[in-house]
């Protein structure tokens, strides 16, 4: 048993570091740039920026990786799919047959 | 008198209140709760700091500053403020009190065994350590390095360093509320004031509390962030203005008061 209850704590064990990237909605409408935290999945990212351009919230929104078209993966961390400086776009994942 | 409060020297002075030396101890049906004065002179601002291991935190209690821990009633079943419930397991109660007496008096005991990320995890879903409210959305961390085990989230990932005084003084007032209003949950600064984060810290708790413990902590953590994040963005935008925000907390209660 020691008496020593205190750590030094350095903010590098912390994730200060944030993700920008430009965000555009899928008719052009509202854009953004946007600093996140790069271990959010991109399923809350696309909510928070759903409520901040304004969209529809009773729709299903994904994000676009403009540089590839590819979706991103809603259960992976955003910082594990896109490049700082990248453009994303929120688009509906509606189906239309 | 409960007996496994005995052990610890606490007598009885209220129905469910229980005091032994200078740290009392509170039996609420969902909560358990300690307080003790401090023992540091008081500073102005007291957050924090991020860096104790343990349940203890500062909190206002009239015009004094004294040290608080909470502990969820679910860590020994549900707690009766009745004298003697036979239905209780002694054991984990007596758990934890023995580690939150310790805590507060600086002790850390070098056998501790942190337990690995995986199993901490284990006990939380992936809808847990992340904290949505309305456009913003923050990942907790989970702190699990041998000797540190903990929660944490950032309020504010980034503060401007251009902030002004007044500002950042209501940024503080928030900050406190936010620690005094949700039980468990710590707030405070880090890296010279570039980030403000919340943290549950469950360093030291002995493993017959620990999943209970870490799962009301996750939820206080969620709520506290949630609860604090929308107004601590609102402070440090400083595309937003607002004459009360141009003047202290403290200059602005003296107005009111002389409104009155």
């Amino acid at each position: 048993m020691s008496m020593e209850n205190t750590l030094s704590l350095s903010s590098e064990t912390l994730e200060t570091a944030m993700l920008s990237f430009h965000v555009v909605d899928v008719t052009n409408s509202h854009a953004a740039e946007v600093s996140v935290q790069p271990s959010l999945p991109a399923a809350a990212v696309t909510r928070s920026l759903v409520v901040q351009l304004e969209l529809p919230d009773h729709t299903p929104f994904g994000l676009r990786d403009e540089s590839t078209g590819a979706f991103l993966d809603d259960t992976k961390s955003i910082g594990e799919q896109i490049t700082p400086g990248a453009r994303l776009t929120v688009t509906t994942k509606t189906h239309l047959g | 008198m409960r007996s496994e409060l005995a052990e610890f020297g606490f007598h009885t002075v209220a129905p469910g209140r229980y005091r032994s030396g200078d740290v009392e101890l509170e039996l609420r049906a969902d909560w358990l709760v300690l307080r003790a004065p401090r023992r540091t002179h008081a500073r102005k601002l007291d957050l924090g700091p991020l860096d104790e291991r343990g349940p203890w935190k500062s909190v206002a209690e009239g015009r004094h500053r004294i040290r608080v821990a909470e502990l969820p009633a679910r860590i020994s079943g549900r707690i009766s403020a009745d004298a003697d419930d036979a239905t209780l397991s002694a054991s984990p109660l007596q758990d934890a009190i023995r580690w939150t007496l310790r805590a507060r008096d600086g002790f850390w005991d070098d056998s501790w065994n942190c337990p690995s990320r995986d199993q901490v995890l284990s006990w939380l879903s992936p809808e847990n350590m992340t904290i949505a409210s309305g456009r913003h959305a923050r990942q907790a961390e989970l702190v699990a390095d041998g000797s540190r085990l903990a929660l944490r989230a950032a309020i504010l990932p980034t503060i401007p360093q251009e902030l002004p005084a007044p500002r950042a003084a209501w940024l503080d007032e928030l900050l406190m509320e936010t620690q005094a209003h949700w039980r468990m949950v710590r707030t405070g600064y880090v890296d010279s004031r570039s980030s403000a984060m919340a943290e549950v810290d469950f360093s030291g708790a002995p493993l017959s509390i620990l999943e209970p413990l870490v799962r009301a902590g996750a939820a206080a953590l969620h709520a506290a962030v949630c609860w604090s994040i929308r107004s601590a963005d609102f402070l440090i935008d400083l595309q937003q203005t607002c004459y009360c925000l141009e003047v202290r907390p403290s200059r602005a209660a003296c107005v009111m008061q002389a409104g009155k």
